[in-house]
């Protein structure tokens, strides 16, 4: 017989010291007596039954309210339900191994989806040009605004700063060798062929792919895009199709103004720094600077464009529920926006070097 | 009479600016019973429930719980007050970010810093068992789970601290019919085997038929009446005919006298 008293609850469990060790023996006891248990609580009926290791049946109660007779019977009862085994938490190399095919997996599974929606997108684009489909005009020009003159500023400030100080860098770099006047070359040839449109590249994923992922994210979570379809109409048409077009029309425009701001602030370092009249400056630039270097620049933003654009709709299309998968798609879209638009940039300076242009 | 009274609530006064929701509102819960709460969709229940647990101040009047004030403001009283009831909000309200199990635990290892981990592990899914919740869904996500077993695991947190009360916001609101009858099955359960009183305000007529053992009516700013549901449908209110007259409320009075009264301890499936 086992003889309980006082409280068996959840605050007085607490106090350090009351709690028995992991390793106390189990009880066997056949009956309990309790006429001096003053409260018990689930806490403590649950202390109690592990304490007596029978699980099947209780043993014969004494004197206990009828309250808390209850209260232990459904905790047995609940204690003592069938449990499959608890998945052990392993961290070790299997977890490893594990956690690295299932983001293999992962990305095998994103590319697929990816190059589908590249078909899917380029399919109603081709339909839009045959006529069958319609070309959303009004929200093509409504992005346009959003997402290129809006970016103007930002921009061409950020394009000037960087050019300044590749400016800064060459004059630096190249005094001691003498060859500052090569300083023309290095932001000219920098600015044309790579950053003028890599940095509007990433200014618009991280600017407008964002908010592509979010606008149609949040219509995803509010079941818009479901309507969409139950009326018969295209999401891609009518959401993927003018954003796309907006980006491919503005992001050449953007780069090209990069391109030039990023010139400005280069030849306005190098003009003081160097102290080369402007004249000078212009007249190496046009003996040193061969025009299809800008044409090398500029054939790569409709591309990064088209990536951006893809990527952004893409995530949006995937979001699912809740607010917070938004905002992680949303973070998901400009990662792969910069990594795409980074890795084929190298892509197209291997392939222009190769073919010697 | 002295009823033993764990909630008694006079004259409460909430307004949100000029709009006067409750205005001298009494209400008292007896303990150990389980008390629904109806009214029109706008009439102040939530409102009500937010003044009882502290989530809103109302401008007058008086609530106690358990010989407690509940508008008290000190730390120490305010900390066993809220020991003292948990919620369940409409959508469960889990925390996101964490399992079941971790939604659980949360409560305990915030309020009894001095209990081992283990052991509020192993309490916390006894509590994930007593809202009848497999083992397995403990170390879920909210968001995996479906729209039922997110009620029940809100249940287990609420569980979390053995409080006296518990606090229903729309219990069964968005559950299908068979979902819906095991949450009110789950409900009487914890209720009599616990010994807890149970506040849950409601739509459901099934519900209200089912478990409840007295209803309060909120309307024109007051309880306008606390009752078993036999008496209320004699009421003349004319809200009340309705509500209880009408169409649904009939095909939920007939199918609630067919199975008879409700055991005195109900076994879930």
């Amino acid at each position: 017989m086992l003889v309980i008293g006082g409280r068996w609850q959840l605050d007085d469990l607490s106090t350090p010291g009351v709690l028995p060790r992991e390793s106390a023996q189990r009880l066997a006891v056949r009956q309990i007596e309790a006429s001096q248990l003053v409260g018990l609580d689930t806490a403590g009926a649950m202390l109690l039954l592990e304490l007596i290791g029978k699980p099947d049946e209780l043993p014969e109660l004494v004197g206990m309210r009828p309250g808390d007779a209850e209260l232990l019977k459904l905790v047995n009862q609940r204690l003592h339900q069938k449990k499959s085994p608890p998945k052990r938490r392993d961290h070790g190399w299997l977890t490893m191994f594990e956690r690295t095919g299932a983001a293999v997996a992962r990305a095998y599974q994103q590319g697929r989806l990816l190059l589908g929606f590249f078909g899917a997108v380029l399919e109603t684009g081709l339909r839009v040009l045959l006529g069958r489909r319609r070309l959303r005009m009004t929200a093509a020009v409504h992005h346009m605004e959003q997402t290129g003159l809006d970016a103007v500023p930002i921009v061409c400030l950020l394009s000037f700063l960087i050019g300044a100080v590749v400016a800064y860098l060459g004059a630096i770099v190249l005094a001691d060798f003498g060859a500052s006047i090569f300083t023309v070359e290095l932001v000219n040839f920098s600015f044309l062929r790579e950053f003028g449109v890599l940095l509007t590249a990433i200014l618009v994923a991280g600017r407008s792919g964002s908010a592509f992922t979010a606008e149609i994210g949040a219509m995803k979570s509010g079941q818009e895009i479901d309507a969409i379809r139950t009326l018969g109409l295209d999401p891609i048409e009518l959401l993927v199709l003018p954003r796309m077009l907006a980006l491919l029309i503005m992001m050449p425009v953007l780069s090209f103004l990069a391109t030039l701001s990023g010139m400005l602030g280069g030849g306005l370092v190098g003009i003081i720094e160097l102290d080369l009249s402007p004249g000078l400056y212009l007249t190496r630039m046009q003996e040193t600077t061969e025009l299809r270097h800008l044409w090398v620049g500029l054939i790569k933003a409709p591309v990064f464009a088209f990536l951006i654009a893809v990527v952004g709709c893409l995530e949006g299309l995937k979001v699912q529920g809740s607010a917070a998968s938004v905002g992680q798609h949303t973070t998901s879209a400009v990662v792969q926006g910069i990594f795409l638009v980074i890795f084929v940039d190298a892509l197209f300076a291997v392939f222009f070097m190769e073919i010697g242009l | 009479m002295s009823e033993d009274l764990i909630i008694r609530i006079r004259g409460l006064r909430n307004a949100f600016g000029p709009q006067v929701v409750h205005e001298n509102l009494d209400l008292d819960v007896r303990r150990g019973e389980i008390l629904g709460i109806i009214g029109g969709s706008g009439s102040g229940k939530s409102v009500l429930m937010k003044s009882i647990i502290g989530l809103l101040r109302p401008s007058a009047g008086s609530i106690d719980v358990d010989g407690m004030d509940a508008l008290s403001t000190e730390p120490s009283e305010r900390a066993r007050l809220e020991r003292s009831w948990g919620v369940m909000f409409q959508d469960g309200a889990l925390f996101s970010s964490l399992t079941v199990l971790e939604n659980v635990m949360v409560p305990l290892i915030e309020h009894y810093r001095g209990l081992p981990e283990e052991f509020v592990e192993r309490l916390a899914r006894l509590k994930i068992a007593l809202a009848a919740l497999p083992y397995e869904a403990g170390a879920k996500f909210p968001s995996e789970l479906s729209g039922g077993m997110r009620k029940r695991a809100a249940v287990a947190r609420a569980l979390a601290l053995d409080p006296q009360i518990l606090f229903f916001d729309e219990p069964t609101a968005g559950l299908d019919p068979i979902a819906a009858a095991e949450f009110d099955q789950l409900l009487l359960t914890l209720s009599r085997s616990l010994g807890l009183t149970v506040i849950v305000i409601t739509h459901d007529l099934d519900t209200l038929y089912t478990v409840c053992d007295r209803v309060a009516v909120v309307s024109a700013k007051r309880i306008i009446a606390t009752a078993p549901i036999a008496e209320l449908e004699q009421n003349d209110d004319p809200w009340l005919q309705q509500y209880f007259l009408g169409p649904r409320g009939r095909a939920a009075a007939h199918a609630g006298s067919n199975s008879g009264a409700a055991p005195a301890l109900p076994t879930e499936a």
